[in-house]
This record gives structure tokens, sequence and C-alpha cells, in this order.
């Protein structure tokens, strides 16, 4: 059974219901309307590759979002955030899943320190199942580690703005056009400064003493067209041994491209990735009279940071499973049973057969075999900055 | 660049133990002459596996990264852990894990100073008779490292520790420790280290870079044996506190026991996936 796509604010106007709709992060909302009052759109590529040899589940490098997608920008904010569990310890996964989750958006090292108990709490509790043998209770005594980068972006009167907390050796890198702005990467700008030994954040608490010393902020403002680009440190070795020019023009060819492009036309589905087939997407064209918004779409509600949970704001993650069709009103079942599933490469438009190798990975591997990049996981976001509407009409 | 190779299931890497076993290992060892020579390694050995285990485990299993060999040699020459796993030259690191002879437990302080229950598990007990045919552990290192690197021609190259108290009975093991370190994968010479453990008072010798200095023909004989420690066995060395050379090689002469410790833990360096 395909995966179905939709776009959350056709399919809750489509539905009309209210609880429906409010099962849909408003950020996922995406218009193809040239209205500056709309806000930003966010084209955001997520790409993981493991270790050679391991499998894409083995994988310990976690973001927000988990999968491609594009987000809405108007009053909300949108954090995304990326985190490298150390391959050392165990449950380090399960840790950088949790922080990128739970600590994308906060606001700098404070609030950070701040929630931190609590996502080491949820790790515990996602850990604490009887350890049996006498070396899985002593390497959980290690508890996990990981860096983390975030980025959250929001929208004021006056500009889009962003901010970043890090700590570890995950880099944050923003381009302006051909520019690599200040600080670049970020925070490490050396090869030196990437080793095998850096500061993590720990799952188990009062091993978090200094801490604060490790931790890094910064904030600046965002233009349309910016992109940024999130990484963990293989690929951020591998970004730091060539120019910036460079190293962009080929990891280019993994970023999300012209949706409409990829749709054949139709500019009214959204593209994710398949859980256990990441590199290939499928898209689900919307029945023809919800296709093209005729009509200006329903404006995401706004939404303050403070007032919704994590899953609701931004940080969480659309995913098509989230809609239960079977809660769906009988005409749009009957949409569901015509629907035409196509498979597409994310970067040239090109059917994908399920279970294709995924090309970033291909990539990934074939550099590690020519000794340019360190056998570990590589992962990264890419996002591009768009006014709304414009994501669609570019062409890239 | 050679031993960069992370140590991975796909790659996974050997660690040999050559350990005197002779009669006089019995003798008491070190300065306080509390134990004997056999129970530091014993204790030693215990504890390297047990580090060994723990790096190796995710979750609640364990992951082959290592193959382990611990070959005595004494009245006889061979495989000396016990219980389920008597009489296996290899074994791979989840078997250790699963068959130690016992599992003993300790209250101590963590962290937060507060009382917690650890476990230790003992694979090996000490052990004192016969000659020293040091030859002979060699040569059986020797086709363990053939056997392995057939298997895994790409993996972080084997490693050889040999703990010993005296001179070779069976003739002079130079040669075939020269002919173990000539062996080789893709990524670098096997790797031979060696401990020389004594009740003596004479000066200690810790990871030297040349053989200057060195009290005797004995001493130069096992510094002529042991490799430069590479660069992750140079990083181990210097978190351990000890100072280094680009030409320090693994060797320890007259060293009390807790460089015993450190040696097998330098020795055991290897690359790992952060």
């Amino acid at each position: 059974m395909a995966k179905k796509i939709f776009k959350p604010w056709i399919i809750s106007r489509f539905l009309g219901g209210e609880s429906f709709a409010r099962r849909i992060p408003m950020e996922t909302v995406s218009h193809s309307i040239h209205d500056q009052s709309l806000g930003w759109e966010l084209d955001i590529t997520v790409r993981r590759a493991p270790k050679s040899g391991a499998t894409l589940d083995d994988c310990e490098d976690a973001t927000l979002p988990r999968k491609t997608c594009v987000k809405s920008l108007v009053m909300n904010e949108v954090a995304l955030a990326i985190s490298d569990g150390a391959t050392s310890y165990s449950y380090a996964k399960e840790w950088a899943e949790i922080i990128s989750a739970q600590l994308a958006h906060v606001r700098d090292a404070s609030d950070l320190l701040r929630q931190l108990p609590e996502c080491q709490t949820m790790w515990a509790g996602r850990t604490q199942q009887q350890q049996t043998s006498w070396y899985a209770a002593a390497k959980l005594k290690e508890g996990a580690h990981a860096t983390l980068v975030t980025l959250c972006l929001t929208p004021r009167p006056e500009g889009l703005f962003y901010r970043s907390v890090s700590i570890g050796d995950s880099c944050l890198v923003h381009l302006r056009g051909s520019d690599t702005l200040h600080p670049t990467p970020w925070p490490v700008s050396t090869p030196e400064e990437l080793t095998n030994f850096t500061h993590l954040l720990p799952s188990r608490a009062g091993t978090s003493g200094e801490l604060v010393t490790h931790l890094a902020s910064i904030q600046g403002e965002v233009q349309a067209g910016d992109e940024f680009l999130l990484m963990t440190d293989a690929l951020a070795a591998w970004w730091l041994a060539r120019l910036p020019a460079e190293a962009m023009a080929e990891l280019r060819q993994f970023f999300q491209t012209n949706l409409s492009a990829i749709q054949d036309g139709s500019k009214n589905a959204a593209v994710v990735e398949q859980p256990g087939i990441e590199t290939s997407m499928e898209t689900t064209p919307l029945e023809p009279q919800h296709s093209a918004p005729e009509t200006a779409p329903v404006p995401p509600e706004e939404i303050s940071h403070e007032a919704l949970p994590l899953d609701s704001w931004g940080t969480g993650d659309f995913d098509s499973s989230d809609l239960n069709l079977q809660d769906a009103s009988p005409s749009q079942q009957q949409g569901s049973s015509d629907e035409v599933t196509l498979s597409f490469s994310e970067s040239e438009g090109i059917a994908l057969e399920l279970g294709q190798t995924d090309p970033f990975q291909v990539w990934a591997e074939q550099l590690k075999s020519e000794g340019e990049l360190r056998d570990d996981d590589v992962s990264f976001i890419h996002v591009r900055i768009a006014l709304a509407g414009d994501l669609n009409a570019d062409s890239r | 660049m050679p031993y960069s190779k992370t140590v991975s299931r796909t790659h996974p890497t050997a660690i040999i133990f050559l350990v005197d076993q002779s009669s006089s290992m019995a003798d008491n060892y070190g300065a306080d002459l509390q134990q004997t020579k056999a129970k530091l390694v014993a204790d030693t050995l215990n504890r390297q596996l047990m580090e060994l285990v723990i790096r190796s485990t995710k979750g609640d299993g364990v992951r082959h990264y290592f193959d382990i060999a611990v070959i005595g040699y004494g009245r006889s020459v061979g495989p000396v852990l016990g219980g389920n796993l008597a009489g296996r030259d290899f074994l791979p690191i989840s078997d250790i894990a699963d068959f130690p002879l016992r599992v003993e437990e300790a209250t101590e302080q963590d962290a937060n100073g507060e009382e917690e229950t650890v476990r230790y598990p003992i694979w090996m007990e000490p052990v004192s008779n016969g000659s020293t045919p040091m030859m002979q552990a060699f040569s059986s290192a020797i086709t363990l490292v053939q056997q392995h690197i057939a298997l895994h021609p790409d993996s972080f190259p084997p490693i050889v520790i040999n703990i010993t108290d005296g001179e070779a009975t069976d003739g002079d093991p130079r040669p075939l420790a020269t002919q173990l370190r000539d062996l080789q994968t893709s990524d670098g010479n096997v790797l031979v280290y060696n401990a020389h453990i004594s009740a003596s008072q004479e000066k200690a010798v810790i990871l030297p870079d040349s053989a200057v200095g060195l009290p005797d023909v004995y001493a130069e004989a096992l510094y002529a044996m042991s490799s430069a420690l590479p660069h992750v066995g140079l990083v181990r060395a210097a978190q351990l506190g000890h100072t280094t050379t680009d030409l320090s090689r693994g060797f320890i002469f007259n060293a009390p026991s807790e460089l015993l410790v450190h040696l097998v833990d330098i020795g055991t360096s290897t690359q790992v996936a952060r």
C-alpha cells in the first residue's frame, strides 16, 4: 500500500473535521500564493547514510524533521535539529532522537540546561527495562551521549531570524548566494577540531557539571534565498577539506528539487521519504478539485511557541501515517481508492524502484572507499528559505 | 594512513594474550609483595576482558568487534579460559561476555556518592607451573593471526600482548616476534607488545623509544620484539598520563602492577567509532 501524502490544509478543509485538522502539524502547510504576509516556506531535505556495512536502522544520527518535507512559517516558529549519538554507548540513537525532538526549540544554553533533565528522564524511561546481563547493566550505567545543533527560525514583523544552540562537533553553515556567512561552519571551523573527542550532551543526570562551558549559541537574520546546512561531523570534515562552493555544488544533487517538477506539474502533493526506503519518495496526486488552490488556502492558525505542545508547533514531523484514513469521509475513501501512486527519485524525478539504494548512501559509500569521507554515520539537513509561494515557482 | 580502520562488526579485529604460566609466576610481586604474579596477571586480564566486553556492548547485545584468544604457556601451551570456553582458541567477544566462570558482586559508590552493586565477571584463575615455552606461544600466535587476517584482511590489524616474568626456556623468540610483526592487513602490520613483570627493585622502563639505558640483554630483546605504538595507542597513553614520542614502543620492563594494567589498556586501544 502506497504511503499517502496530503496537503494538510486541503485535507482539513475537505473533511471539514476539526478533530482531524488538529492532528496535522500546521507548519506543514504549503501554499503557492505570492503574498508576503503569508510568511515563508522552508524547503527541507534530510539525508542520512549509515556506517559502512551497517543498515540505516543502525544509524545513530537523528534529525528533526526526520524526513524531507516542506514547512511553512507564518506566526509560528519552526525548529530543526541534528544530533550525532556516540556509537560507543548504548541507546545513543534513542538519546539523539530525544534531544533532537525535545531541544530543537531552545532559546539558549541556559534554556537547554533547564530542559535537559526532562530529556534525561525520558531516556531513562525508554531504557529502564530490566537489564539481565552483567554487561548490559554495566554499559547502561555509562549513559548515552550525543552532539546537538539546533536551528530555530522565527518570523517577526521586521523579518525572519534564526537562532542556534550547539554542543559537540556537529555543524551549522549559513549560506547566502555563493557566500558562506560568518561564522561558518559553526561551531567547528577547522579540521583539527573534528577529533574523536568532543563534548557531548549526557543522558544521565549528574554528569553535566561543566556542560554550560561547552554550549554555544548564535543568532542572526535570514533573507529569502538563504540556505542552511546542518551536518554531523563526518560530513563537516569533508566540507572543511573543500571550498564551500565546491562542497555545496556536490551536495546539491541530493537536495529536494522543485516539487512541481517532481510531481509532473501537480503542486499539491507534499513529499516525504518512505520509512525503510528512505530514498524513494512517493506522491499521491490529490483529486483534481483539490489539486489547484484556486481559492486562497486557509491560513494556518497563529500559533505561539509556548501555547502548544512540541508536536503541534513545528517540531513534529508531518507523516501521512498520522492521517487515519479510517476516519475519513466516504468521499475521501473514494478518492484514495482511485489514487495513482508514483515513485520518484528526489533529485531528478526519475522513477526509483522499491529497494533501490539511496543515491546519497551510494555517494557516501563511494567517498568512504576512496578515503575522502570518514567511515561514520553521515547526515545532513538542508534548508532553503523562500517567501511563501516562491518555492514551487523557483527553478533550481 | 595505517591503523585508522574503525573496528566494527564488518571489520572485527583480533586480540591475543600470551600469558606466562610458568612456576615462577607463583612468586609474589611488587614492593608490597601482597599477591603472586599469576594473580596479578589473572586480575589484569579479567579486568581487560570486562572492558572489551563493555566496549562492544550495545543495548542488550554484544557486537562482534573482537575475536579474543588467551594462550597460556607453562606446563603446556594452549587456550586457558575455562568453563564453556575451554579448549577454544579464538572466541568472539559475545561468547566471552556470556560465559565467564562466575560473576562476583561488590558494593561501590557511584558518581553521586550512592551505593550500588557492581558485578565483576571472572574468566581466568591464577595458574603457575612448568617452564617458559615462549617460542611455542609465539608460534601459536602466528597461526592464529594468519587465520584471522585471512578472514579479515581489511580490519584493524591483530594485536598480540605477551605478559611474562622471565626468559624463554625454549629458545630465542625474537625471530618469531619479527615474523609476527611482518604479518599485516590492509590497515597495517600486526602489533606486538610485551610486558615484563618482576619482583626486582630495578628501575622500571615504560614505553621506551630506544634501547639505550635498558638494564640487560633480556630487556633489549623484549624491546626489539615490541611494535611502535600507533597513533591510537599514543593517544591512550597520553590520556593515562604517560609521556611518549612517535617512536615509543609497546613495552614495559620491571613495571609496577598498575602499569601492567596501563599497557594492556593502551595495547588494546583501537580505532572505534565515536
